[in-house]
């Protein structure tokens, strides 16, 4: 298995453009990516090459190596850069720091406790055997 | 070191007394208030946390701006100078007549000792928040927006919903939770995290947390609890305005917790451990009753500004008293 790195490594604003890119099959060298990418947005091939190289050093790229050209392909999936990066949010609010700019749809650091789940669960039951009760 | 340098700790040393002063109204006003704060709307309840936060560094402030009212007011109207009325050899909290007197080295060098370990905090606290704003936008950007739903959504197996960001907070949902859920509970989910982002709760949060370090740890840890639970709780009641349904949403928050759960089990650290009613429970037993009736705040609000403007009527008096007192710090 490859070596991944401790913490996720996060991405600039053309750096997420080139892996979204690649995540949607788009194998390629620095010219066809530049093709598909740098040309609209004003950006030179030199740029481009620099960003691919720079996500194959952030270990998130492979490369081979194809006459004088490098292609490059996604070593990383989308899912498991997103695991990862959710680990580290998660992580941080199960260590007890809270993440103030981030709210959970429920306390992730909360263990409720399958015996206090299952009481409330059957009371949410009760309240709708009620109500269907009442209803006309 | 000059004399208007020298004027510099009794300033410190009187807003710092002044928080003091604001954080243990705030301890008193947060024991007595509390069992009753509980059962109120939980958005004239979030409104009312935010303003007990913002005690202590606000009395501070008003207090120093009262306290000084006197000096800075003598600048233009030289006849309501008061420092004529006693010597120089206590200390001065005036911008025409500085200090002769200095403050204790001891108490200097623990003014000095506080300001670093501040800054210190805040400096960790903003790397930290940058760090995790980029975790987001990462995440984000490498999402897929899907308009329909009103959210981001993300590659990833686990159970995820959130409101992310402070400043243009969206929300976060992955596969993992849409898959699990049936139309009614993403709608419920979905309703709850956008109320979050109309609310900008995050933003409030963030500021909530801040003014925490202002107050004695019990009374900080008890205030943003109740901050974050009286926020869910207010995004739980717009939820429940969208699908119509009460119980509805207390079936969603009981079916998440138990997915998440199960996702996190044995990875849970000792911290999260809580004597208290599990702020689950709390939002689910509210739901089982009808929201109640939104309370006004114009009597509060009333009775705080008839208390700045004594504050500023006093402020001669307040100005003596904080004098007397800083006095005893001087060598």
């Amino acid at each position: 298995m490859a070596n991944r790195p401790v913490r996720p490594p996060l991405l600039g604003e053309l750096e997420t453009a080139v892996m979204n890119h690649l995540w949607r099959g788009h194998d390629g060298d620095a010219k066809s990516v530049h093709t598909a990418l740098g040309k609209r947005r004003g950006i030179t091939l030199n740029t481009i090459q620099s960003t691919l190289k720079r996500l194959y050093e952030k270990d998130l790229l492979e490369r081979d190596k194809v006459s004088h050209a490098h292609i490059y392909r996604a070593r990383v999936s989308r899912e498991e850069f997103h695991r990862d990066l959710i680990g580290e949010i998660v992580g941080g609010m199960m260590a007890g720091q809270t993440e103030s700019f981030v709210s959970a749809f429920v306390d992730i650091a909360e263990q409720a406790g399958p015996e206090h789940l299952a009481r409330l669960e059957a009371l949410v039951n009760e309240r709708r055997k009620k109500q269907k009760g009442k209803a006309p | 070191m000059t004399p208007l340098l020298r004027s510099v700790p009794f300033f410190a040393l009187a807003t710092m007394m002044f928080v003091l002063a604001g954080a243990g109204i705030a301890a008193l006003l947060s024991y007595v208030g509390r069992t009753r704060l509980v059962r109120w709307d939980p958005r004239a309840r979030h409104t009312v946390l935010l303003v007990l936060l913002a005690l202590p560094l606000g009395l501070g402030l008003a207090m120093l701006v009262a306290t000084t009212a006197p000096s800075w007011l003598s600048t233009w109207l030289p006849q309501l100078d008061h420092c004529m009325s006693h010597d120089d050899a206590h200390a001065h909290l005036c911008f025409v007549h500085l200090p002769s007197v200095h403050v204790h080295p001891l108490v200097a060098a623990g003014l000095l000792a506080l300001t670093g370990w501040s800054l210190l905090r805040a400096l960790l606290f903003v790397v930290k928040l940058v760090r995790a704003l980029r975790v987001l936008r990462s995440l984000a950007r490498t999402g897929e927006c899907d308009e329909g739903l009103g959210a981001t959504v993300i590659d990833s197996a686990q159970p995820v919903c959130m409101a992310a960001g402070i400043l243009r907070p969206r929300v976060l949902v992955s596969r993992g939770l849409l898959g699990q859920l049936d139309d009614e509970g993403q709608q419920v989910v979905l309703a709850h995290e956008r109320a979050h982002v109309e609310r900008r709760d995050a933003l409030y949060a963030t500021l909530g947390r801040g003014l925490a370090e202002f107050h004695f740890s019990w009374v900080a840890a008890w205030l943003v609890r109740e901050l974050d639970i009286a926020a869910e709780q207010a995004c739980d009641d717009e939820a429940a305005l969208v699908v119509n349904d009460r119980l509805s949403v207390a079936s969603a928050i009981v079916q998440v917790q138990r997915m998440v759960q199960g996702h996190h089990m044995g990875a849970t650290s000792p911290l999260t451990v809580s004597l208290v009613q599990h702020a689950v429970e709390r939002r689910v037993e509210a739901l089982f009753d009808s929201p109640p009736a939104r309370m006004s705040l114009r009597v509060p609000m009333v009775l705080a500004s008839l208390a700045v403007i004594m504050l500023f009527a006093l402020s001669g008096e307040v100005h003596h008293i904080t004098e007397f007192l800083l006095s005893g710090l001087t060598r």
